[in-house]
């Protein structure tokens, strides 16, 4: 796939998880909002509830989509030297992936318990 | 090139109009990037909030402390921003905002009303 191509779906991508993004984020505000008392029990309950641990757990995915589109602009905007440029964006990377993986861990311990 | 020698040599800064949609623009990325670097911090905090009872308090007092709070109202204004940013690169994709007029009011509607939400959930947690 050319570069040029790979460009435009990085950008339906960033579109397509924007959106999701916002209107989770609304979600989250309002469902908030509504719980009765902000407490441990109402809070765990609502993260791991079966229709909202998926919900939350797609914010995720789509929030590193997100991320990591715009950060590879960030640096690819900035950063000119080639080697730093790649150190930066693996660096992200990395963190992105680390980052995933413990908000798995702690939305999976959160369902369990 | 002839031209280029008569340019004024001084430099007005007042006289330079920075674009409000550039503006806009530039705080859409800084904003973006200040939630990206404050990740491993906000899921710190969200791990320890579904431990149990005891960590979620914990987790509360955290952010009760007088820095955290203020460096959370100011991811609060980062996360609004790009939130109602966002809203206008969407509605400038759909060529529903275009033209210099359009640009400017609604980048101007972005940049207040993103500094007007903290400033809100500040009143209100305060009233």
């Amino acid at each position: 796939m050319s570069r040029r191509v790979q460009g435009l779906r990085l950008w339906m991508w960033q579109r397509v998880s924007a959106l999701y993004l916002a209107l989770f984020l609304l979600y989250i505000v309002i469902s908030i909002l509504m719980l009765e008392q902000f407490d441990y029990p109402q809070w765990h309950a609502w993260i791991s509830g079966p229709v909202n641990s998926i919900i939350i757990y797609i914010g995720f995915l789509m929030l590193f989509a997100h991320a990591w589109v715009g950060i590879r602009d960030v640096i690819m905007d900035y950063i000119h030297s080639i080697v730093l440029r790649s150190l930066t964006l693996m660096l992200a990377g990395l963190g992105f992936m680390v980052c995933l993986l413990w908000l798995s861990r702690v939305l999976i311990k959160a369902i369990l318990t | 090139m002839r031209q280029r020698k008569i340019r004024p040599v001084y430099l007005n800064l007042f006289n330079i109009r920075f674009p409000l949609a550039a503006i806009a623009s530039i705080l859409h990325r800084i904003a973006g990037v200040l939630l990206i670097i404050s990740l491993p911090f906000l899921i710190y905090l969200f791990d320890l909030s579904l431990h149990d009872a005891d960590a979620f308090d914990k987790a509360l007092a955290i952010t009760r402390h007088p820095l955290i709070c203020l460096y959370l109202y100011l991811l609060l204004w980062a996360i609004s921003h790009h939130f109602v940013a966002g809203i206008r690169y969407f509605l400038v994709d759909l060529e529903l905002i275009s033209g210099k007029q359009a640009s400017a009011v609604s980048a101007t509607t972005v940049v207040v009303s993103g500094l007007l939400i903290p400033v809100i959930v500040f009143l209100g947690t305060v009233l």
